[in-house]
């Protein structure tokens, strides 16, 4: 985590074992969003590939915290709570786009070509390693995302609900596509 | 005998997990022994660094304000003091410390610009002592200069396409929107004194602000080019003169010209002292207001060189080093206020070694960085780039100019040539000459992590990065040697200028449309290139041979 974050972690930690009132929930929500915002943002976006999804995704994410901490549930550990309430709502989204896909023609769309956030982001990633990860499945490249965002593999089996061994093999899988596809730019290149 | 797919999921494996000891031993023993499997394993470590790389952009304060409005138990969007509520929630963050500073100022619909704080990068170096030498003097009195920050007139209009440079003092944010609200975000980059950006579009008025959409390496966002009063914060960055040295055949006579930008019309001499000895290393301020320049006292009982600047008129020659041993390599800082420079070790047994340092234009401190040759400002000032030599090889370090932070960005070994920074100053383009495991070639440094990423695998130098994106390097090996531009990702490779029968340094003309070429070591002709059309012209001077050129940024 970036400094800035930590010492936001760190805020959250101490306000999190004061009485629950309103103050108290919102110096707790405030210090987990300080903390977390930006991570969560890039997972969200990494995943999705839609800046507004991915907005969507981190406001959700951020207003079942609300209601946790309202409830005097403030996660212990809240930063894996986040992710894994991200990835749960991406996920349960991407069944819902499916299904509306069908309706697509219907429906007006919120974006319009490539959206600011995605194209930062496969601008700050490079065009191939963006292609790279967007031919992996979502569950491999929810998987390297909870990686680089400092998950280490035991973390990431347990967001993800998978063994230790499925995570294992389901990671190296993703970094081995990930590592040939580049290869193969490369060599397009040479 | 191993498996070498065997070995890269192992590798891969250790970036999640521990590894048991039969696992470690034969990773161990594959990458000692296998090239094929090391250099397999070091892409797929430098991926995973390029994906840990944190975004630069987070969702807009609109995000924010509906959750905190939640946590409030609001409904509604819009909620009625918020600021204060939110000011007065994370005031325990102040506390900790300046790394939080920033933490709870999205949202709270903060200005396009701080106001002056200490944050701006000012002349406040402190002077150290010099190991070996007396360094640029402490005691000289040096004679103050009009202008050494970017002060332009009033805000002139920006166009699309320009080059914009930041005149103002502290920092510029850069928006996702034109506008301050809680809708747009602000990129956790920002620009600083004497910084440049491209604009993309505009102006919008918003707020009472004039936004232009500008570009900073990969941000692209919006910025007011001045403020409520017409103050300029953004002024657009015009090819000025070239000024270049006219070399009589004994060195004894040189001048500085300058020539109108089209390298054909408008000669004329800006500086002659018969008392100064063989210029060379000219380089202008960023506000083009002062020119920098390398030459040796003919009184001098050392014969070894300075450095010096005039004014843009060739006025109020002013000496900037003063000592017994060669200095320079000059080098401006974006905000115009320092100069970093070479100064040669003291002792003739090792004339290889030198150090850097910083030195400001007015006043006597001047801070040693340390060892090191080439130095190169970042674009927003804060960081230098530096070779340093360990006796065998050359690295890349970076070191902050007041010293602290100092650190190689990697352990490959680069050709001793000044490396060029990326436009938002995440990354340098580097040369590497070709040691065992760095096959020459040219690539790009993650300056953050030290990832490395190959762009070409051909003997390059003299790689510099432009305001626009592209990156200009020399071809030498004998395949397809001449001048080429590469996108940073290693497209768009094309070839601007066949092969002239040198080596051709490159500076990218100030906007980073043209290139100026120059080789003082191979008395190649100074050429003025455009990179579009790749029509050039050779400077020719009556008087002489021209050398050492440089193009003068002018701020409007």
């Amino acid at each position: 985590m970036p400094e800035p974050a930590i010492a936001a972690e760190s805020v959250y930690r101490q306000v999190r074992a004061r009485p629950a009132d309103r103050e108290h929930v919102v110096d707790v929500v405030s210090a987990a969003y300080d903390a977390h915002e930006r991570a969560l943002y890039a997972f969200a976006l990494g995943i999705t590939r839609s800046g507004t999804t991915a907005e969507d995704l981190v406001q959700e994410s951020f207003l079942r915290l609300v209601r946790e901490v309202q409830a005097g549930r403030a996660p212990d550990n809240v930063r894996a709570w986040l992710y894994r309430v991200c990835m749960n709502l991406a996920t349960s989204r991407g069944r819902r786009a499916s299904v509306a896909t069908r309706y697509l023609p219907f429906l007006v769309s919120r974006e319009v070509g490539e959206t600011p956030e995605a194209r930062h982001l496969r601008l700050e990633l490079g065009s191939e390693l963006s292609a790279a990860l967007e031919a992996l499945s979502q569950d491999e490249r929810t998987g390297l995302l909870l990686s680089a965002g400092g998950f280490h593999g035991p973390e990431i089996a347990q967001i993800i609900g998978r063994t230790h061994g499925a995570t294992r093999t389901m990671l190296t899988r993703a970094r081995t596509k990930v590592q040939a596809r580049l290869a193969e730019g490369t060599d397009r290149r040479a | 005998m191993h498996d070498h797919r065997e070995i890269l999921e192992l590798a891969a494996a250790e970036l999640d997990f521990d590894l048991d000891g039969d696992e470690r031993d034969r990773l161990a023993g594959a990458l000692e022994t296998c090239t094929l499997c090391r250099r397999q394993v070091a892409a797929m470590r430098a991926t995973a660094t390029v994906l840990r790389r944190p975004l630069d952009i987070g969702t807009p304060g609109r995000v924010r304000d509906m959750v905190i409005g939640a946590a409030l138990g609001r409904r509604d969007r819009q909620v009625p003091g918020l600021r204060t509520l939110l000011a007065a929630s994370l005031s325990i963050l102040v506390v900790l410390g300046g790394t939080v500073a920033f933490i709870g100022m999205r949202g709270l619909g903060i200005m396009p610009a701080a106001s002056p704080s200490a944050s701006v990068p000012n002349q406040t170096a402190v002077a150290e002592p010099s190991p070996a030498a007396s360094g640029p003097d402490a005691t000289s009195v040096v004679p103050p200069s009009p202008t050494t920050n970017p002060a332009p007139g009033p805000a002139a209009a920006l166009q699309p396409g320009d080059v914009a440079a930041m005149v103002t003092d502290g920092r510029l944010v850069i928006r996702t929107l034109p506008a301050t609200g809680a809708s747009s975000a602000i990129f956790k980059s920002r620009l600083y004194p004497g910084q440049r950006v491209v604009v993309l579009e505009g102006p919008v008025d918003e707020d009472g602000y004039h936004w232009y959409r500008v570009r900073l390496g990969d941000i692209e966002g919006w910025a007011s080019a001045a403020d409520r009063d017409g103050t300029p914060w953004l002024a657009g960055v015009r090819n000025g003169v070239v000024a270049f040295v006219v070399d009589e055949d004994d060195g004894t006579a040189d001048s500085i010209h300058t020539i109108d930008a089209d390298g054909a019309t408008g000669e004329s001499v800006l500086f002659a002292d018969p008392t100064l000895w063989q210029y060379e290393q000219l380089t202008w301020a960023p506000d083009g207001r002062r020119l920098a320049f390398v030459a040796t006292p003919a009184d001098s009982p050392s014969a070894t060189t300075e450095i010096f600047t005039i004014d843009a008129d060739g006025s109020n020659l002013t000496q900037v080093t003063h000592n017994d041993v060669d200095d320079d390599s000059p080098a401006w800082s974006p905000d115009g206020i320092r100069l970093a420079l070479r100064m040669a070790e003291i002792d003739p047994a090792t004339p290889e070694d030198s150090s850097v340092v910083v030195t400001p234009v007015i006043g006597p401190a001047a801070t040693v960085l340390g060892p090191g040759a080439n130095p190169v400002w970042s674009p927003d000032g804060q960081q230098i780039a530096m070779t340093v030599t360990d006796g065998r090889s050359s690295y890349v370090w970076v070191q902050s100019p007041d010293g602290s932070g100092r650190r190689r960005v990697s352990d490959e070994p680069a050709n001793p040539a000044p490396p060029s920074w990326s436009p938002d100053g995440l990354q340098l383009v580097v040369s590497y000459g070709g040691a065992s495991l760095s096959p020459a070639g040219l690539s790009r440094i993650d300056v953050e992590s030290g990832s490395i990423t190959p762009l070409m695998g051909e003997p390059t130098s003299s790689p510099t990065w432009s305001i626009r994106g592209t990156i200009a390097f020399s071809a030498t090996g004998t395949r397809a040697p001449g001048l080429f531009t590469i996108a940073p990702d290693g497209t768009d490779l094309r070839q601007i200028l066949a092969d002239r029968g040198f080596e051709a340094v490159a500076a990218w003309s100030p906007d980073g449309r043209s290139l100026i070429l120059d080789d003082e070591h191979t008395g190649s002709p100074v050429t003025l290139l455009e990179a579009d059309s790749g029509s050039f012209v050779e400077l020719e001077s009556p008087d002489g041979s021209a050398t050492s050129a440089a193009w003068q940024p002018l701020l409007r």
